[in-house]
């Protein structure tokens, strides 16, 4: 087991390397110089200047190790655009915990909801409601997050004023509610589909038989039998979930200007703040490399046949 | 009752087929399974009435997508016909904005927007783009995956090594940093986004396709090919490609939601289609702007998007579970 785990980590590892290569080309090849921003006309002295201040006139090797090892400290280099020379490590703090939260709180609520929705749909198969389940859940699916943000946004914020419309500082639960809500439908929708296959099949198969007839209650039965099984599946999705809330949360964040990193993406994306964006989406990538590292190595644990056979999935 | 078969359409009228084992043809048994799954046929009906709108639609519009008229700002919809019936009728808040503007003969069948451009006119051209965008890069997504997983599937060995190494890494890094990353880079367009989603793309298409021929490649038949000394070009576009048709038509089918969610996720943030250059992304977020006072500028893009993204889902489950009723419910 520790040598697969060794062994996802060092692919791990190379992987970020790689990724920090790929956004270092990038940034070499970003139209214009970073000092574009800066207001009035610069000379091409002042901009040697400044080349020499930060470094950039150095060889591109010599740059690239730099930059590595900046990044791999914690140091991200300053914003350009959005707060002048302000270090982005700084920007981030509190930014990264938000978004965090919210998306665990998204992710919980739809993990919650989905295998209800699944369960409830699976037990009661072949029936209207089985199929009224199945739709919202391919509606769920189907329709992008941020649209169900706006929809969210215009009854419950503006219509009934039941939460605020912007993200309110003071009143942080209240507002993250919304976001909340509005990235939960996709796992709601994936975790419900699955779980719903999944327990048909597992309620079907003899050890529920053998758990019902030794009069074990309904509840234990399918919790503790049937649920267990369901589990496996549901952590196969969690990467694509992990995907699609990242990508969700962006606009849903922006939508309801909560101050989190989805929000400062787009932002910096918007203004061309290049050192922002950057570090933002190794950050997006090194998050996503990591849970998929956590999910392969659950997968590991919770599933024995893989481990054995090294990882290695069809 | 010729030749010893059992001829079914001389007993149709009164005997209930089995389609199971009716020994038709298989085209016909797929299309069967196909519409016997209601959500796909509806899909399939939603997808067709928008592709035909998306064509026609602008077209036949008395207005183009992008001329700004400021004497036509904010107009509420207004339908011929309907507006008897007080629904379309050009009313806003109580107010007959058309007949306040002096617009009597006008008819903007969804409104228009701040700038004066027809709602009508512009959804439909916006869900043109989306979709010529997404059938295009579902399709070279198809056959650069496609080529890719053969590749790596028939000759395996360092080759597929090495080639897994490559998928792996594009496979690590979110969709979401690879897209946006290379819009920053290149000039915003169709062309550019297509590249961009085609560099993500193709991952999932070529491990679905590579597995399958790591399967197939050990079959008999291909053994048999071998021997008779069929050239490995032939081996693999003649007879594993075949054999894996009904995969890809299945992923394809289910790249192409993604791939308009991800265009209108670029255009929706700024980094898609230019303005004014209409597209479901970008009205959606234009309309969010005005959504306090002018909800119908949202709402108009907003259903119609939804309403794609739901039947191309619907028809890509009902294809599955058509080709490949093992993989039903999945």
């Amino acid at each position: 087991m520790w040598k697969y785990i060794l062994k996802r980590l060092g692919i791990a590892v190379v992987t970020i390397l790689i990724i920090l290569l790929i956004l270092f080309v990038l940034l070499e090849f970003m139209p214009g110089t970073p000092f574009d921003m800066t207001e009035g006309n610069i000379t091409d002295e002042q901009i040697e200047v400044l080349y020499a201040k930060y470094g950039l006139d150095k060889p591109v090797l010599y740059r690239f190790v730099l930059y590595v090892k900046n990044m791999l400290s914690g140091d991200f280099g300053v914003s350009y655009v959005i707060q002048n020379n302000m270090p982005i490590s700084q920007m981030l703090e509190g930014r990264l915990t938000l978004s965090i939260k919210i998306g665990a709180q998204a992710m919980l609520i739809g993990t919650l909801f989905g295998l209800i929705l699944g369960i409830f749909a699976a037990l009661k198969h072949n029936t209207p409601l089985d199929s009224g389940a199945t739709l919202l859940s391919m509606i769920g699916a189907s329709v992008p997050s941020y649209v169900f943000a706006l929809g969210l946004a215009y009854v419950f914020a503006f219509k009934l004023k039941w939460v605020p419309l912007l993200y309110n500082s003071k009143k942080e639960f209240i507002s993250t509610i919304l976001p909340t809500i509005a990235l939960s439908f996709s796992p709601i929708a994936s975790i419900a589909r699955y779980s719903r296959t999944e327990m048909i099949e597992v309620m079907d198969s003899d050890y529920i038989q053998l758990a019902e007839s030794k009069g074990l209650s309904r509840f234990v039965v399918i919790v503790r039998h049937g649920l267990r099984n369901a589990m496996i599946t549901i952590l196969t999705i969690m990467g694509p979930m992990l995907v699609s809330l990242m990508t969700g949360s962006t606009v849903v964040e922006s939508i309801f200007s909560v101050p989190g990193v989805g929000n400062l993406f787009i932002n910096a994306l918007q203004v061309n703040d290049y050192n922002v964006t950057i570090t933002l989406a190794f950050i997006f990538s090194a998050e996503y490399i990591l849970m998929m590292l956590f999910v392969d190595v659950m997968y590991g644990i919770i599933d024995p046949r893989i481990r054995v056979s090294g990882g290695k999935k069809a | 009752m010729s030749n010893g078969r059992f001829d079914f359409h001389e007993m149709s009228d009164n005997i209930e087929i089995d389609h199971n084992f009716s020994g038709q043809n298989e085209i016909k048994e797929k299309i069967y399974r196909f519409q016997k799954n209601k959500g796909a046929v509806v899909g399939f009906i939603l997808i067709v009435l928008i592709i035909l709108l998306a064509i026609f639609g602008p077209i036949i519009s008395p207005y183009t997508h992008d001329a700004i008229n400021t004497a036509y700002q904010n107009l509420p919809p207004r339908i011929p016909g309907l507006e008897k019936l007080g629904i379309f009728d050009g009313t806003w808040k109580g107010i007959n904005v058309y007949e306040k503007a002096g617009l009597y003969d006008k008819y903007f069948y969804l409104g228009t927007d701040s700038l004066g451009r027809d709602i009508f006119t512009r959804v439909f051209s916006g869900a043109r783009i989306s979709l010529l965008i997404a059938v295009i890069a579902a399709g070279v997504d198809m056959i650069i995956g496609v080529t890719y997983g053969l590749i790596c599937g028939y000759y395996g060995g360092k080759v597929d090594i090495i080639m897994q190494r490559l998928i792996e890494i594009i496979h690590s890094i979110p969709r979401l940093v690879i897209v946006t990353m290379l819009m920053i880079v290149l000039k915003p367009g169709v062309g550019s986004i297509i590249v961009a989603l085609l560099i993500s793309g193709w991952i999932g298409m070529s491990c679905l396709v590579r597995a399958q021929t790591l399967k197939l490649k050990e079959q008999e038949y291909v053994l048999a090919c071998r021997t008779l000394g069929v050239r490995d070009r032939n081996i693999i576009f003649g007879e594993i490609l075949p054999n894996t048709f009904g995969q890809i038509i299945i992923m394809t089918m289910t790249s192409i939601p993604s791939a308009i969610f991800m265009e209108s996720f670029l255009s929706y943030i700024g980094l898609g289609i230019p303005a004014p250059q209409a597209s479901l992304g970008s009205m959606i977020s234009d309309g969010y702007k005005t959504m306090l006072t002018y909800p119908y500028q949202l709402l108009v893009p907003a259903v119609l998007f939804a309403v794609l993204m739901i039947a191309l889902n619907l028809v890509a489950d009902g294809i599955r579970d058509a080709l490949d009723p093992k993989m039903k419910d999945m």
